[in-house]
C-alpha cells in the first residue's frame, strides 16, 4: 500500500509539480472530476441512508437510537469482544505474515512459489467457508481434531473448542492475513538493499541489520497492512457468526445482523453500525497521522537491487514453521473441503462406501442455479474488478499526484466501505439504489453497484501503492513531448501501474466471487451469485454438496488469477 | 459540497420515484375476487392467471419440494412458478425491504411464522381471499377474512441422538435436567419465528424460571432448524430441546441415529400460513397459486415430508400420533404479534449473557 522510498533529490520540488497538475488539462478535469463524483454517489449516498435510518427515517429527527444503542449494557461486551478479535487478528497477522513475506522476499527458502499460492488461498477462501470448516475440525464434542485426540490419548474431552474468542480470532486473522503478505513484500521488494550491504560492510550482524535497518524501512507499510486488517477484522461477518453466536459471543457486527433479523430494528442496526463507521475513521486517521510524519517519494522507475540472504542451516526449519502456518490456514480447511465434497454423508466417516463424486455431479450438471450463478458471479465480479480499479486509479491519482483542497475527504470516503459490515452497507444501498426509476434493483446491475462500493477501497489502495513508486517525472516527460493528459495517462502511467492495477483487479474479484452479506440481500430470482448458492445449499444443510461446489469455486478462481497474471505479465511480486 | 449533494440525490431520487409509482390495485375482474364460490369465479381467475403468465412464490418450503409443487401448479395451469425458497426470516426481510421500495416482485408468501402474517395484514400487506377448501382449514389457524390461511401444520417435538442418549427427556419439565448440561440445543428465537413463538409459548405456560433452568444447563444456541438437526446428527449437542418434527422425520428417513420426543406435558403445533401480498406483480396467478397449495395434491406432499396437514380430515404424517391423541398447547399468535419483540429482549437477556 505504501512502500517506503528513498526521497529523490534529483526531482523538482512537489509544489511546483502539482501547480503544473493543477492546470491539468480539460479532458483531465472531465475524466477525475467524473470519478470522484462516481465515489461520491457510490459512497455517499447509500451512508446517507444510514444516516438518516440511525437518526429516525424520513419521518421525525431523534437521537433515540443511539440513546438506546448506547445505553444497552450488552454493547460494551460486544465492544470488547470485537476490538479483541480485531486485535487478536492483527497481531496474528503481522507475527505470521511479516516473517513469510521477510523469506519470500529475501531469502533463498525453498518454494516460493508454492508458498505465494499458499497465501493467495488463505485470501480466496471465504470467511463463512473456513468457520464451517473449522466447525467440522474443532467442534468440542465432534470435531475430528478432537476425536482424533481423544481416540489416541483416551483422554475424556478433545482439547480444541473453536467456538471461543481465540477460536474467532485465528479463523478470522486466516482470511485477513494475506493483506500482511502481500503488502509487506511489495515494500521489502521496493526498498534498494544498498543501505543494507552499506551497513554488512561496516560489519553490522545480519539480525541487527534486519531489525535495524530492514523493518523500519518497511514500518509504514506493516502499520498500513496492520490498520487495514484491524479494520478488515472489525467487519468481518461470518467468523463471528457461525463461531460466537452459539455460544453467546456477541461482536458488533452480530449484533448488527440480529438487529436486522425480522422484525427488523433498523433504526438501532443503523445506529451501531455508525460506530464501526466511526472505528474506521478512526484507524484511516491514525494511519494518514503516522504516513505523514515522514516522506515517501519514490526513486525513478529502476528497480531496487535485491540481494538474497542465504538461510542455511535455518532454511529447512523456516519451510517447517511456514507450512505448519499454512497447515492451519490453508491445508486444513481445505482439506476438510475436499474429503467432505467427496463425502455421501459427512457424518458417517472416512469409509469406501461414503466415497462419491455425486456431489460433484449434482453442482455441475444437475442444477441450473449452478450453472446461473457462476455466470452471474463472472460477469459481476469481472466488471467489478474492472471498473474498480481504474476508478481506483483516478481517485488514487487524484489523491496522490493533484492534491487538490478536499482530496483527504476522497481519500476518507474511499476507505469506509472497508469499515462496513456487509449486511449494513447492504441495507443502505437497498434503500438507496431500489428507490430509482430505473430498475436497477433484480438486475445485477445493483449488484454491481454494490461490489464497486464495498471494494473501491482495494483498487485505491492498489493504485495508490503502485502510484507511490512511479516518478512523476516520467508522465511530465510524456506531456512535455506533446502528448494530451489523457494520452499520458493512457500510455505512461496506467501501463506502469499495471501491476498494482492486476494486484488490485484480483483483490477485487477474489473478494466479490466469495462475498455474500450483501449478495444475499441484493439478489432476486435470476440474479443469484456463487456464494448465494453456496449459502442457500448450506442453510438446507446439504454441506457435501457445499464443499463440492466451494471445491470447484477455489479451482476456478486459482485459475482465473493465474491467467490474468500471465496475461498481463504483471509484476510477479504481487499476489 | 458535501452537505448539498445527498440532498439533491434524495430529492432527484424521490421526484423520479414520485413520477414512477404505480398504483397498486390491480385492474381486470380477477382483482374483486376474494373467494372460489363456483366454478365461473375459478375459470375467470385462471383466464387472468393466464395473461399474467407466471406467479412469484416466496416460500420456506425445502427447496426440492417447493420445486416440485411449482412444477405440478405448471402442469396443471401452464403457468410458470419462479421459487424463491429461503428461512422464514429471510424471506420477510426481503419482502419488507422490497415494499419499502415500492418494488414488490412476490405474489404469494408461504411462512411458519402466523404472528408475522397477524402483522403484516394490520400494515394492509395482505390480499384477503379464501381457496376453495378454506372452510377445513380450523379456525385458529386462519384469519377468518383469508387474508392469511395455514397450508401446513408443524409439530414442534424433542430429539435426540441415538447413539449417545439413553434416556431420553419426556418433557418440557424434564428436559432442564442437570442431566442434560451441556447436552441440550436451542434454536435462537432472534432469527428462527419458529423458536420465537415455542419460546413465547414457554414463557407463557412454564415462566421465565424454565429458562434459568435452560440456561444452567449450557444450551448451545444455532439459528435455524436444519443447524439444529446438523449439530444433533453429527453429535456436537445430543439433544434438540425442539425441532419442527419434519426435519427430524427426514433425518430419521435417512437413517441418521436420532429419534423424536412428543413432549409429555405438551405439543406446540404451528401453523405455517400463506398469504397473497398486497400489491403483487400478478394477483390473480398468486390467487390461483395460494387455491392450489391447499388442494389434496399438495397437502399430501405436505405429509409425506413429515408435515400435519392444514385441512382437517387427513391422516397425521407417517410415525407421528394423530393430533387428537396429542396433548395440543394453544398459542396466542395475536399475543405473540404484539410481544414478540419484548419476549426476545427478555430471552436475550437471560440466555444472552450466558458466558
Amino acid at each position: 500500500m505504501n512502500a517506503v522510498m528513498i526521497d529523490d533529490q534529483t526531482s523538482k520540488p512537489p509544489a511546483e509539480r502539482r501547480a503544473r497538475h493543477r492546470r491539468g488539462s480539460v479532458s483531465a478535469k472531465l475524466v477525475l472530476g467524473a470519478a470522484a463524483a462516481a465515489l461520491v454517489v457510490l459512497v455517499v449516498y447509500p451512508l446517507f441512508w444510514l444516516v438518516l435510518g440511525s437518526l429516525g427515517g424520513t419521518d421525525k429527527f431523534t437521537f433515540s437510537n443511539y440513546l438506546r444503542v448506547v445505553s444497552d449494557p450488552g454493547l460494551y461486551d460486544a465492544l470488547i469482544n470485537t476490538l479483541l478479535i480485531a486485535t487478536g487478528a492483527c497481531v496474528i497477522s503481522l507475527v505470521t505474515g511479516v516473517p513469510i513475506a521477510w523469506l519470500i522476499s529475501r531469502t533463498n527458502i525453498p518454494g516460493k512459489g508454492l508458498l505465494r499460492m499458499l497465501t493467495s488461498v488463505s485470501f480466496m477462501i471465504p470467511g463463512f467457508l473456513s468457520a464451517l470448516a473449522y466447525v467440522m475440525l474443532m467442534a468440542p464434542n465432534n470435531g475430528w481434531l478432537n476425536r482424533l485426540v481423544v481416540s489416541v490419548t483416551g483422554a475424556e474431552k478433545g482439547p480444541f473448542n473453536i467456538y471461543s474468542l481465540p477460536g474467532i480470532t485465528m479463523v478470522t486473522s486466516f482470511g485477513v492475513m494475506a493483506y500482511v503478505v502481500m503488502l509487506t513484500s511489495a515494500a521489502l521488494d521496493s526498498v534498494d538493499s544498498g543501505v543494507e550491504q552499506s551497513a554488512r560492510i561496516l560489519g553490522a550482524s545480519r539480525w541487527k541489520i534486519l531489525m535495524g535497518i530492514t523493518l523500519p524501512l518497511v514500518t509504514p507499510a506493516l502499520l498500513a497492512s496492520a490498520l487495514l486488517v484491524f479494520v478488515q477484522s472489525l467487519a468481518l461477518f461470518g467468523s463471528h457468526a457461525i463461531l460466537g453466536l452459539p455460544v453467546q459471543i456477541y461482536t458488533l457486527p452480530t449484533r448488527i445482523y440480529s438487529l436486522f433479523a425480522f422484525p427488523p430494528d433498523y433504526g438501532a442496526a443503523t445506529a451501531l453500525s455508525m460506530m464501526l463507521v466511526l472505528l474506521t475513521v478512526g484507524c484511516l486517521y491514525l494511519q494518514r497521522w503516522v504516513l505523514a510524519r515522514r516522506s515517501y517519494i519514490t526513486t525513478g522507475g529502476k528497480a531496487g537491487v535485491h540481494e538474497t540472504h542465504d538461510l542455511g542451516r535455518l532454511k529447512w526449519p523456516a519451510v517447517i514453521g511456514c507450512h505448519a502456518f499454512f497447515a492451519l490456514a490453508v491445508y486444513f480447511p481445505v482439506g476438510v473441503l475436499l474429503l467432505t465434497s467427496l463425502m455421501t454423508a459427512q457424518g458417517s466417516g472416512l469409509t469406501l462406501d461414503n466415497f462419491t463424486f455425486d456431489n460433484y455431479f449434482a453442482v455441475l450438471f444437475e442444477s441450473s442455479l449452478t450453472r446461473r450463478a457462476a455466470i452471474n458471479s463472472l460477469i459481476v465480479a469481472g466488471s467489478a474488478a474492472t471498473l474498480g480499479v481504474l476508478l481506483g486509479a483516478l481517485i488514487a491519482y487524484i489523491n496522490f499526484r493533484l492534491k487538490p483542497r478536499g482530496a483527504k475527504v476522497l481519500d476518507y470516503l474511499a476507505t469506509i466501505p472497508l469499515g462496513l459490515p456487509g449486511i449494513v452497507l447492504a441495507v443502505g444501498l437497498v434503500l438507496a439504489w431500489i428507490r430509482l426509476p430505473v430498475a436497477v434493483y433484480g438486475t445485477l446491475a445493483i449488484l454491481l453497484i454494490a461490489y464497486l462500493t464495498r471494494y473501491i477501497p482495494l483498487g485505491v489502495r492498489s493504485a495508490d501503492s503502485a502510484l507511490r513508486q512511479i516518478d512523476p517525472s516520467l508522465e511530465e516527460a510524456g506531456r512535455i513531448s506533446g502528448g494530451s493528459w489523457l494520452r499520458s495517462m493512457a500510455e505512461i502511467t496506467l501501463p506502469l501501474m499495471k501491476g498494482g492495477l492486476v494486484a488490485g483487479w484480483s483483490l477485487i474479484f477474489v473478494q466479490a466471487i466469495g462475498e455474500l452479506a450483501v449478495a444475499i440481500m441484493l439478489f432476486t430470482v435470476g440474479t443469484e451469485t456463487i456464494a448465494v448458492a453456496i449459502y442457500q445449499r448450506s442453510e438446507e444443510g446439504h454441506f457435501e454438496e457445499v464443499a463440492a461446489l466451494s471445491m470447484l469455486v477455489l479451482i476456478a478462481t486459482a485459475l482465473i488469477l493465474g491467467l490474468t497474471r500471465r496475461l498481463t505479465r504483471a509484476s510477479v511480486t504481487r499476489f | 459540497m458535501r452537505s448539498r449533494i445527498p440532498v439533491l440525490l434524495t430529492s432527484a431520487a424521490l421526484v423520479l420515484t414520485a413520477c414512477m409509482s404505480t398504483p397498486d390495485g390491480p385492474d381486470g375482474p380477477s382483482a374483486s375476487i376474494t373467494e372460489i364460490t363456483d366454478q365461473a369465479t375459478l375459470d375467470t381467475l385462471v383466464e387472468a392467471a393466464h395473461e399474467e403468465g407466471r406467479v412469484v412464490w416466496y416460500t420456506s418450503v425445502p427447496s426440492e419440494r417447493a420445486q416440485q409443487i411449482a412444477d405440478m401448479f405448471t402442469k396443471e395451469y401452464d403457468i410458470e412458478v419462479v421459487v424463491q425458497r429461503s428461512g422464514g426470516n429471510d424471506i420477510l426481510q426481503r419482502y419488507l425491504l422490497e415494499k419499502e421500495a415500492k418494488r414488490v416482485q412476490n405474489d404469494v408468501l408461504t411462512i411458519s411464522d402466523p404472528a408475522a402474517f397477524i402483522n403484516l395484514q394490520k400494515e394492509n400487506d395482505l390480499t384477503c381471499f379464501k381457496p376453495r377448501n378454506f372452510a377445513d382449514v380450523p379456525t385458529y389457524a386462519k384469519d377468518a377474512g383469508g387474508c392469511w390461511i395455514s397450508t401446513r401444520t408443524n409439530a414442534m417435538v424433542m430429539a435426540y441422538n441415538t447413539e449417545q442418549v439413553t434416556e431420553p427427556p419426556a418433557g418440557w419439565g424434564d428436559i432442564v435436567n442437570p442431566r442434560f448440561s451441556g447436552d441440550l440445543a436451542y434454536v435462537d428465537p432472534n432469527f428462527s419465528s419458529g423458536s420465537l413463538i415455542v419460546t413465547a409459548g414457554l414463557a407463557n405456560d412454564l415462566g421465565w424460571e424454565w429458562f434459568d433452568k435452560l440456561k444452567a444447563e449450557q444450551p448451545f444456541i444455532v439459528k435455524s432448524n436444519n443447524q439444529l438437526m446438523e449439530t444433533v446428527v453429527l453429535g456436537e449437542r445430543s439433544v434438540a430441546a425442539f425441532v419442527n418434527s419434519t426435519y427430524v422425520a427426514e433425518a430419521k428417513a435417512k437413517g441418521q441415529p436420532v429419534e423424536w420426543v412428543f413432549p409429555e406435558d405438551g405439543v406446540y403445533l404451528v401453523a405455517a400460513p400463506s398469504a397473497v401480498v398486497s400489491g403483487a406483480p400478478n394477483p390473480a396467478a398468486g390467487k390461483l397459486l395460494a387455491d392450489f397449495l391447499l388442494t389434496e395434491a399438495v397437502q399430501q406432499l405436505m405429509i409425506e415430508d413429515g408435515n400435519y396437514a392444514a385441512v382437517d380430515g387427513m391422516a397425521p404424517p407417517e410415525g407421528q400420533p394423530a393430533i387428537e391423541d396429542m396433548n395440543v398447547l394453544d398459542i396466542d399468535y395475536n399475543k405473540i404479534a404484539t410481544d414478540g419483540e419484548s419476549v426476545r429482549d427478555q430471552f436475550n437477556s437471560l440466555i444472552g449473557s450466558a458466558n
